[in-house]
């Protein structure tokens, strides 16, 4: 073969790097343009140092790895002094502006030859992928033979809406309504049903049943005039459905304070 | 024909097997480690799920993981010992090393940060990818802010790519791995002109203590450390070069690669700095006893100029504090270590494997390393002699190896051990090509195949203990192994229910999002829930809060107004111990745990709970009311 094709690679693997940028973000951009963004500034700037680098191919992508890394840290500070962001654009620039030195300096196509072995390079990415199945294998094999320990999970509750960002202890009407809504999720690995139980001072406000998948969340909503003039304490006690006399999973309390006008608090 | 090739060429001629064979053995041999990849891969896996199953001194999930690494690091090490393999084969089977021994931390947490460094780097990542720019203020370890290396080369790397930064961050790890092996095999086969030597140094250096787990996670070390690998491969490299073109090549990537380290990582750009300088004044002093002519030693002193001058200069301009951060670290082991020397008493001593639940054979391996590497490395001096007139490294190296040995006791303190063990990723580098050479002067040693298969047995087995023992040593079970929850190490209390927690706070809350919590749960609390947590001091004693019985001291009180800090996550089963609120090295043990504090924090006024789940409750502080209330005019 003759001819350098490094320029020509270099410069290909440049304008699909820029090209991929138009591409919305999935797997087709990450397999096109991850590799890439590893190593062609590194590659250029290997090449822009040592035209000839003489470490064989497998450290010259290790080469390439590492000058990448530096690369993209010294780019975001040049950025950073130009009062750029660190977009995709103008790295994109910068990539593009080290791989038009690095084909400058080794010179336009039609230069020394490069060494190619097609054969022995067959065989080095032949070995690598077996390796690379024979982890992904092994891992998978484990993984299926013993299944992920089923741990008990969670329960939480939390006030949701307004009161979910609660700055101060809310103020009641007197002889007013009340109203509220909470969030319960379900981190265990199984459905579960709960009952939300809200209590005023102790005394029982309102009750709520909620079925959730495993990993689901949903809300409820409570609401209702208040039972006592002025009550000192809210608090909502999640318990589990099943068995609503056991001890409360998780309980929120809240103290209140009283107004003299009459209104809605929630 | 190349270096490479010629090499090549000249190993088969002297294997003097027939070419059908040559074809015929690699074949055979790389099957037989395909083979033990994937059985070693599987056992590592197994081990893994076994461990989340079962208590954390049972003892089988230990022995699954060591099936499971030496099944194919052994004959991953025979092959390297061999005289046959080509260099082409050999970096196939460093770089299957280097990929192999990142599937232990991989497996440890393959879809969420779990490490305490990770979390709070991949925090520090999440905000350079947000505003776009680097130096962005990290609420646990100041310091991060003023290294963006690592943060804004992986967050322009998930830009380009629009992968997520979890895959950017697994890929970009893995190749770093297999990079940093390479390099060590470039820097071994550099310094003794054998593709041999730098294959079984590479090897030996992947028996470093920190390099199967620490190295591997998403912190600033983990790039710096290749880093460093690489700029010592481009002096190697400027040395041996045939042109002046290619020695400013080498010396320019060298240099390019020096000050990428110094923008990365404080620790190691400084230890760069300092093995550069080292190499420099051995070189000249080589230089004025005629040993050698003044080429290396201009190469190494200009890169030690460069690499020093950008150290020095990032440290004043940008990262003032850096002094501040580290100088306790050294002082504080220094003292301690007299103290220890002068059978003073001191609280500060820190006891190897006190209360670990590693088998037996993982502590005796770990208290026979040390001395098994210095007997090889003894062994090795005699063997070095030739490999002198080379490389200005290889005397180095021996003082880099020198270093191992002097840290040693300082991991008997509390102050110093942490350092020690962080030196180790630099100093292993001369163990490295230390024990690299021992074991090609064993196998070349003269005698009758036994002797050859008995030495080649030996060679095994002390690669064996050194690796059972750095790794036993090096990092506590709760960090190689899943299992259940424990409040004896941070990494156990990162529970789903804490991540739950966190983003709710991230979903509900507005930012800065302020929080007092343990320490346990702040690197989660901050990487999850995008928060703040408070750093308690002398001037913000947080921890009285959780551990004072009545309304919090006035002092605390009155910070807490003005600071902002309003938002309390308390987990029931943190002991109420200050050492687990504040940041103290010691925990002192407690009876009580943090579900006391919850159950007098549900009986206040001031506090608001606003989440709550098993073990965890989140609250609202509400400044007024803790007026009121320290007035007396509400409970």
């Amino acid at each position: 073969m003759s001819g350098d094709l490094r320029p020509a690679v270099l410069l290909a693997g440049s304008a699909l790097l820029t090209a991929s940028l138009a591409l919305p973000a999935g797997p087709l951009r990450t397999l096109l343009a991850l590799p890439l963004a590893l190593l062609l500034p590194g590659s250029a700037l290997v090449l822009l140092a040592l035209p000839r680098p003489r470490i064989g191919g497998t450290p010259f992508l290790a080469a390439s790895l590492v000058a990448s890394s530096a690369f993209y840290a010294f780019s975001a500070l040049v950025l950073y002094g130009l009062s750029l962001r660190l977009d995709p654009l103008p790295i994109v620039v910068c990539v593009d502006l080290v791989v038009l030195a690095a084909c400058l300096r080794l010179g336009l196509p039609g230069g020394a030859a490069p060494r190619l072995r097609p054969a022995l390079s067959l065989a080095l990415l032949l070995a690598a992928l077996s390796a690379l199945a024979a982890v992904a294998g092994g891992v998978a094999a484990a993984q299926r033979l013993l299944a992920p320990p089923t741990s008990a999970g969670f329960s939480s509750l939390a006030f949701a809406g307004s009161w979910s960002d609660l700055r101060a202890v809310p103020t009641l009407p007197a002889a007013g309504r009340l109203s509220f809504r909470v969030r319960v999720k379900n981190g265990t690995p199984a459905s579960e049903r709960y009952l939300l139980v809200a209590k005023l001072d102790g005394r029982r406000f309102g009750l709520r049943p909620l079925a959730l998948a495993a990993g689901g969340s949903g809300e409820a909503a409570f609401g209702g005039r208040l039972p006592q003039a002025c009550p000192a304490r809210l608090s909502v006690e999640l318990r589990n459905g099943s068995r609503p006399a056991a001890a409360a999973i998780a309980k929120l309390t809240l103290p209140l304070r009283c107004a003299a006008a009459t209104g809605t608090a929630g | 024909m190349s270096i490479a090739l010629r090499g090549q060429a000249a190993e088969f001629e002297r294997s003097g097997v027939q070419p059908s064979r040559r074809l015929a053995l690699p074949i055979a041999t790389a099957a037989g480690l395909v083979c033990a990849l994937a059985i070693g891969s599987f056992l590592l896996a197994y081990a893994d799920r076994y461990a989340a199953r079962h208590a954390d001194g049972d003892p089988v999930h230990f022995g699954l993981f060591w099936a499971g690494e030496l099944v194919f690091l052994l004959p991953a090490l025979a092959c390297l010992l061999a005289a046959g393999p080509s260099r082409a084969q050999r970096l196939l089977v460093v770089t299957a090393i280097g990929f192999f021994d990142y599937l232990p931390k991989y497996l440890r947490d393959p879809s969420f940060p779990l490490f305490h460094d990770e979390l709070l780097h991949r925090r520090e990542l999440a905000q350079v990818l947000a505003s776009g720019q680097p130096f962005r203020p990290s609420p646990l370890l100041g310091v991060i802010e003023y290294y963006p290396g690592l943060h804004t080369a992986t967050a322009a790397i998930v830009k380009l790519s629009g992968a997520s930064p979890f895959t950017v961050v697994s890929v970009l790890l893995a190749c770093l791995h297999v990079t940093a092996l390479l390099g060590v095999f470039l820097l071994g086969e550099g310094l003794a002109g054998s593709a041999r030597v730098g294959g079984l140094t590479a090897f030996a250096y992947a028996l470093n203590p920190s390099f199967l787990f620490f190295d591997v996670q998403f912190s600033y070390e983990s790039l710096a450390s290749v880093f460093v690998i690489w700029v010592l491969v481009a002096l190697a490299r400027a040395e041996v070069a045939r042109s002046r073109a290619e020695t400013l090549g080498w010396l320019a990537l060298g240099a390019l690669l020096g000050i990428a380290c110094v923008v990365t990582h404080h620790l190691s750009s400084f230890a760069l700095a300092a093995i550069l300088l080292l190499t420099a004044l051995i070189a000249q002093l080589h230089v004025r006893r005629r040993r050698r002519p003044t080429g290396g030693a201009g190469i190494a002193g200009l890169l030690a100029l460069i690499v020093t001058t950008a150290a020095v200069a990032w440290t004043l301009l940008v990262a003032a504090g850096i002094v501040a951060y580290i100088s306790p670290h050294l002082s504080g082991g220094l003292e301690q270590l007299i103290a220890l020397i002068g059978r003073e008493h001191t609280t500060k001593a820190h006891t190897l494997f006190a209360g670990s639940v590693i088998p037996d054979y993982e502590r005796a391996a770990g208290f026979l390393a040390p001395p098994l590497v210095l007997a090889a490395s003894l062994f090795s001096l005699r063997g070095l002699r030739r490999y002198r007139v080379r490389s200005v490294l290889v005397d180095a190296f021996v003082c880099l190896a020198a270093l191992y040995f002097l840290s040693l006791p300082l991991i008997y303190t509390t102050a110093g051990n942490e350092g020690a063990r962080r030196s180790w990723a630099f100093s292993y580098l001369g163990i490295a090509f230390l024990l690299a050479v021992a074991a090609e002067r064993a196998a070349l040693l003269p005698g009758g195949r036994i002797r050859l298969a008995l030495l080649a047995g030996l060679t095994v087995l002390v690669a064996t203990v050194v690796m059972v023992g750095n790794v036993g040593g090096g990092t506590n079970p709760y960090y190689r192994f899943p299992g259940p929850v424990s409040t004896r190490s941070d990494i156990r209390m990162l529970t789903p229910e804490l991540r739950a927690g966190a983003g709710w706070l991230k979903e509900t809350q507005p930012a800065p999002r302020l929080v007092l919590t343990d320490q346990f749960s702040s690197p989660g609390v901050a990487y999850y829930g995008d928060a703040r947590p408070a750093s308690p001091s002398a001037g913000f004693r947080t921890w009285q809060l959780f551990l004072d019985a009545g309304l919090p001291r006035p002092a605390v009180a009155a910070q807490l107004r003005s600071s902002g800090f309003t938002t309390l996550l308390a987990r029931a089963p943190i002991p109420l111990s200050r050492g687990f609120y504040s940041t103290e090295d010691s925990v002192a043990p407690s009876a009580k745990t943090t579900a006391a504090a919850i159950a007098r924090f549900d009986r206040t006024r001031w506090l608001l709970k606003l989440y709550a789940s098993e073990q965890l409750a989140i609250y609202r502080i509400d400044p007024a009311a803790l007026a009121r209330a320290e007035k007396g005019m509400e409970p």
